[in-house]
């Protein structure tokens, strides 16, 4: 018969073991098929577009370990998203209440700065989004970036085609 | 009895066989559902065209810089438009002063902005309210994830009307 008392096929192997068995293959398939590639490799239509990445409240010195020229990655997925083009600071602003004014103005912060990150990427552009691969490109967007020099936690704040 | 002393169920099979079965069909009905469930429903007559009234506010000039009437918007994660926007509106934010006498006043902000878009959406009006995308409501005070190929941000509806 097929399937023993023991609920083994040809009396050889579990039922129960090949379930699992055929389990496991299917999550490495859906694995392998549904993980994000690391790099994003480029796609006919890829457009280069150049990303601005604003890092807030930063001591003097953290800009010199940001280097023009190297790689930057997605800290939370690993994603390649380009290189880097450039870095320029300007004073940290906080927004801090004039009572004699009556106005909220955007006061300069002594000791800190803010950092602008200029990266180069190749990215898809249609309707919805702008992405580099996973990564999308958006003004506005939260971003954790990192390479082996440095990682910080900013806000994109400039997109442009090149 | 019910389970003899090897761990089978009434002598026949094991119950740690019964547990493993158990969690294998429980991640495939789950598997299954997510996969059968991940479109959104269209109603059919969609098509009633009706002007949402968004405001993002307080934001910096170069997110102002990056909305533009043309836009097509989408809600975040979803796969239909939600609309384009027709036209926008900026004013100066402004933001609550406490002062030392105990009085408050409502002052402007510098370098932040409040923009009032609005879109001209395609769904479905009824009494049950306004719909886009199949079964995604839309109603004043909703706050919305909204994105377009350029700029992400929060928004709030703060009109709704079947004309502009």
């Amino acid at each position: 018969m097929f399937i023993d008392k023991k609920y083994r096929l040809f009396g050889l192997v579990s039922i129960v073991d090949i379930g699992m068995a055929a389990v496991f293959v299917l999550f490495v398939f859906l694995a392998l098929r549904l993980s994000a590639p690391q790099v994003a490799s480029a796609k006919p239509g890829d457009v280069k577009i150049k990303y601005t990445v604003e890092i807030q409240k930063k001591l003097p010195n953290f800009k010199e370990s940001i280097h023009e020229g190297a790689d930057v990655y997605d800290s939370q997925k690993g994603y390649l998203i380009g290189k880097i083009l450039g870095v320029s600071t300007m004073p940290y602003l906080e927004d801090v209440g004039d009572i004699d004014a009556e106005i909220i103005r955007r006061a300069p912060i002594p000791g800190f700065e803010a950092v602008y990150v200029q990266i180069e990427a190749t990215a898809q552009i249609t309707d919805m989004t702008t992405a580099v691969g996973a990564f999308e490109i958006l003004v506005g967007k939260e971003v954790y970036i990192k390479n082996k020099d440095f990682a910080a936690f900013g806000y994109i704040v400039a997109v442009e085609k090149e | 009895m019910v389970i003899d002393k090897q761990g089978r169920l009434f002598g026949k099979l094991s119950i740690i066989d019964i547990a493993v079965l158990v969690v294998i069909i429980g991640l495939l009905i789950g598997l299954g559902y997510r996969r059968l469930s991940s479109k959104a429903a269209v109603i059919v007559n969609a098509d009633t065209k009706f002007y949402v009234t968004l405001v993002v506010e307080r934001i910096r000039d170069f997110s102002l810089e990056a909305i533009d009437e043309g836009d097509i918007i989408y809600e975040q994660y979803a796969q239909q438009p939600f609309g384009k926007i027709v036209a926008t509106e900026t004013e100066q934010s402004k933001e609550v002063l406490k002062k030392p006498d105990g009085t408050i006043s409502y002052v402007p902000m510098e370098q932040k902005f409040n923009l009032y878009a609005t879109l001209e959406c395609t769904g479905n009006v009824g009494d049950n309210g306004y719909y886009v995308n199949g079964n995604s409501q839309i109603a004043i005070g909703s706050d919305l994830r909204i994105q377009s190929n350029k700029v992400i941000c929060t928004a709030r509806v703060v009109g709704l009307s079947l004309s502009r």
